[in-house]
């Protein structure tokens, strides 16, 4: 797991650069598009036209399995939620939706659909979800346990259900919460599964002609079995405190990452928070002591918002859609993997073969220059492996270190402090102004709160 | 003997007996002469006794070099070893060093071990009031209250009219608000060893027993066990809880007519100003209180109560509450910022009143110097409860109920009230009716959480914890 808040960001965030307009619209336009975009996706518009456009054999199968689903609801309900059934389809998969309006829908196809459709949105079947104290991972073990074809042993089961939880957590952190939190009504559960399932069988069902590529699924388990630990019990957040040096100078800083990709950052100096750097999955803002947060864009956005991501590269890179090959020789070591993401950026993955911790992650930088990072004091934190040390080299050579002194799970992170303060009273940075004209005035005349002694930690 | 020699005939002199031995000897008796054996007791008696001395003194010998050469006890002697009446010496030194062990890993932080160690030191040396009180201090710091409170009531029958342990005893009690276990001390097994308390003139045992009444049996019970010591009425120190009796019963100018009597005679205490500053704003004299409240940040500066009256006194942080009202804030912050229970202290004062920004830079002041966000992200839930956004304390609460389930479950009530909030009233009877069992033999955290429900705007929830309320309906 990339730790270090500097690892890409090779100029001091809080540093001035010039700014290039055309980027910032860029990106202007792609932090709107993916503020918005969620919320076009959680809504649920209602067009009475396109249900009644509806041919009245597809119809008639549509409102069966609705009726069968909510047999005590009035006509006028399940009109609502095909409505808003449809909809859904139309917006998630087109050919689905166009395979249920020419009747050509499997059965159990639309089935699964209907019943995961109907568990993400209760308020339009009026049931609440069952509570269930199950262990998750135990209760998605057993219900895959009806795809007997899929896995046949108990240890290949249980690397399915954690490949269904990171796959779940892909489409729907929110069902994902409701799994692990217990809150999954078994129903839904099933139905989700068998639509995962049948998502494994035809990603089988493709020929595999590369063995670099086939090898890949298993490195990237048994690098997340060794790294992250079982699925339930990964952490959502983590907090780190630490010291980054280019030789010359060391700067302390805390670091708060909390998924799926948000990230904030306090870089602090003599004991002070100096800045602090955040990213919310939309925004990326940066706030001083004593002034109103900012918004930043451009390469400064960019590499916040690529240190953002909560776990390593090869987590879920099948669910996200990215391609991955081993480069090594199989049986070499150490093992070096490549993970080309969808927009292109390609980046190489080297691990240790024996521990499966990550030694490298290194990538072709703009100007052709090879950028890498080393990771080595890796230690147990929870079931997380963490590396103490992180060095950075470019064209092979040492430009910083960063060592990692503390580090915490899950100890209560908000998603708010993620988000750019809107105008509070009083806000933490206008703490830490404070906080400096205090320790200047006592410095200067003796006077003053004085700061509490041992400000480095 | 030559095979050809006569075989000599038997000699059948009744004379001629056996060689005596030195355990018996035979004898020639009756008539005809009969031989018998007859047993030497005496040498036989002497005999045994001096084997089974030697035996004990090896026995005795060995214990002693295992207890002294071999675990390297210090302070057992030969002697206390041999003799039965003297080894409760031996046992003594042996809790005295399990005790020096016992604290040896308590300061290496192995804090298990610590208190393993301590337990067999009183064990083996019950008497050792040094050993009993130590344990119970492990168990205190250790959060687990019962069981420090256990040590130290199982030391009464050894150590009673010891003034450190009935000290420890009344303190930790009222540390963990154990007011039953309290009175209990008080009233049965201190005076089951003779020692009467309660007939001294002990101020502070006399108030300790005052408020323990008053928080288990009310404020009525509370005056009549005031009355009961003579001269605490008009004792200073004992005005900030006969205040607060006055309060509970309703006599609320009279509580703060007689905190005003007692400041004038004893201007420089602490207490007093903050119970008046208290009372002041209870009874809404907010003008009052803020002119108290700024006399006592003049008088006592640095002290955590004055700084925390003097922001409460001045929290309408409005016209010329603001600026003072920053001033010492940011001062507050700066002086005890890396003291989580000053903070934390705060941190409920800005959950009371609704300062919702102020929690939230707790919060975020806790993550950057401990990477916890406990307890002050409970805090900052409460505080939008107390100004009415229950979908963001609603939408908090989940997040942390995701990971951090015991937190959230530690505050239950903070749940129900986020629950009440939403309209979850179902849910909400629910965590009541939960808490109501819980809070069966706990008469002071009901009344904490009763307060709690009612300060924050919700005396049904309040009314259904104390009374039993409804049972649990569906949802609204």
């Amino acid at each position: 797991m990339t730790i270090s808040p500097f690892v890409h960001t090779r100029s001091y965030p809080l540093a001035r650069r010039p700014r290039r307009r055309r980027e910032w619209k860029w990106i202007l336009l792609v932090l709107l598009v993916a503020a918005i975009s969620p919320r076009t996706n959680a809504q649920i518009t209602v067009d009475a036209r396109s249900l009644s456009a509806l041919a009245p054999g597809p119809h008639q199968r549509l409102d069966q399995q609705f009726k069968r689903r909510l047999p005590s609801a009035p006509q006028a309900v399940l009109n609502r939620a095909e409505q808003a059934f449809l909809d859904h389809l139309r917006q998630t998969s087109g050919m689905a939706a166009e395979q249920l309006a020419a009747g050509r829908i499997d059965e159990d196809d639309l089935s699964a659909r209907i019943d995961v459709f109907l568990g993400d949105h209760p308020e339009l079947s009026g049931t609440p979800a069952s509570a269930s104290t199950e262990a998750p991972r135990a209760r998605v073990v057993e219900a895959l346990g009806r795809n007997s074809d899929l896995a046949k042993t108990d240890a290949e089961r249980q690397a399915l259900a954690d490949r269904f939880i990171v796959w779940l957590g892909g489409l729907s952190s929110t069902a994902r919460d409701a799994l692990l939190a217990g809150r999954m009504a078994p129903d839904e559960l099933q139905s989700r599964i068998d639509v995962f399932a049948a998502d494994v069988r035809a990603e089988r069902s493709r020929v595999v002609s590369d063995p670099a590529v086939a090898a890949v699924p298993a490195i990237a388990d048994a690098f997340e079995k060794a790294n992250l630990g079982p699925v339930p019990e990964r952490a959502d957040s983590i907090c780190c405190r630490g010291t980054e040096s280019d030789g010359a100078v060391t700067r302390e800083f805390v670091m708060f990452k909390k998924r799926p990709g948000s990230i904030r950052i306090h870089i602090i100096q003599d004991g002070l928070v100096v800045g602090v750097l955040a990213y919310d999955g939309a925004t990326v803002w940066r706030q001083v002591p004593g002034r109103p947060p900012t918004r930043i864009v451009g390469p400064e956005a960019d590499s916040l918002v690529g240190i953002a991501r909560f776990d390593n590269l090869l987590v879920g890179y099948r669910e996200r859609g990215a391609k991955a090959r081993l480069e090594s020789i199989p049986g070499a070591s150490p093992i070096r993997v490549s993970i080309r993401e969808s927009n292109g950026a390609e980046v190489t993955e080297t691990i240790d073969p024996v521990t499966y911790n990550e030694l490298s992650t290194g990538r072709r930088d703009s100007a052709g220059k090879w950028d890498e990072t080393r990771f080595r004091e890796y230690r147990k934190v929870g079931p997380l492996s963490v590396p103490g040390v992180q060095e950075h080299y470019v064209d092979g050579v040492l430009r910083s270190t960063t060592r990692i002194s503390d580090v915490r799970l899950d100890s209560g992170v908000l998603s708010r402090i993620f988000s750019m303060p809107s105008n509070p009273r009083i806000d933490y940075m206008d703490f830490m102004g404070g906080l400096e004209i205090l320790a200047q005035a006592a410095k200067k005349n003796g006077t003053g709160v004085q700061l509490p002694p041992g400000q480095k930690k | 003997m030559n095979p050809q020699d006569p075989i000599p005939p038997i000699r059948m002199d009744p004379a001629a007996l056996p060689a005596p031995k030195w355990w018996g000897r035979y004898v020639l008796e009756g008539d005809p002469p009969q031989r018998r054996f007859v047993l030497n007791w005496g040498s036989i008696i002497t005999a045994i006794c001096s084997v089974a001395l030697a035996s004990y003194l090896s026995a005795v010998t060995a214990l002693w070099g295992y207890y002294s050469v071999r675990r390297g006890i210090p302070g057992i002697r030969w002697v206390d070893v041999v003799l039965p009446p003297r080894f409760s010496h031996v046992q003594d030194a042996i809790g005295a060093f399990y005790l020096t062990e016992a604290k040896e890993a308590w300061a290496k932080r192995e804090y298990s071990k610590g208190i393993v160690t301590a337990r067999a030191a009183v064990v083996k040396s019950p008497a050792n009031l040094d050993a009993r009180l130590f344990l119970a201090d492990c168990w205190r710091q250790a959060g687990r209250y019962e069981e420090a409170i256990r040590t130290l009531r199982d030391g009464i029958k050894y150590n009673a009219s010891d003034s450190r342990l009935q000290i420890a005893l009344v303190e930790i009690c009222l540390v963990s608000n154990r007011f039953t276990d309290l009175l209990a001390v008080l009233r049965t097994d201190l005076p089951a060893m003779g020692v009467r308390l309660l007939d001294g003139s002990d101020r502070a045992i006399q108030l300790a027993e005052v408020r323990a009444v008053l928080e288990v049996s009310g404020a009525a019970e509370a005056a009549r066990a005031a009355g009961a010591h003579p001269g605490l009425v008009d004792d200073p120190a004992a005005a900030p809880l006969l205040a607060r009796i006055d309060r509970e019963t309703g006599r609320k100018e009279q509580a703060l007519e007689h905190l005003r009597t007692a400041r004038e005679r004893a201007p420089k205490d602490a207490a007093l100003q903050d119970a008046y500053i208290e009372t002041a704003l209870d009874m809404g004299k907010a003008d009052d209180a803020r002119t108290a409240s700024e006399q006592f940040f003049a008088e006592f500066p640095r002290l955590v109560p004055a700084q925390l009256r003097f922001i409460e006194a001045h929290g309408s942080r409005k016209g010329r509450d603001e600026s003072p009202w920053a001033a010492v804030t940011l001062g507050f912050l700066a002086q005890h910022r890396r003291e989580p229970e000053a903070l934390s202290q705060l941190g409920s004062l800005a959950a009371s009143k609704g300062w919702s920004d102020l929690a939230f830079l707790l919060y975020e002041n806790s993550l950057e110097e401990n990477l916890m966000g406990f307890p002050f992200a409970t805090y900052y839930v409460a505080s939008l409860v107390k100004t009415g956004d229950f979908q963001e304390a609603d939408t908090a609460l989940r997040e942390l109920s995701i990971r951090n389930g015991a937190q959230v479950q530690a505050a239950s009530y903070l749940t129900a009230m986020v629950d009440w909030g939403v309209g979850r009233e179902s849910e909400a009877a629910q965590i009541i009716q939960q808490l109501r069992r819980e809070t069966e033999n706990d008469p002071h955290r009901r009344r904490t959480i009763e307060d709690v429900l009612r300060s924050f705007g919700f005396p049904k929830a309040a009314d259904q914890l104390t009374a039993g309320g409804p049972q649990p309906t569906g949802k609204k």
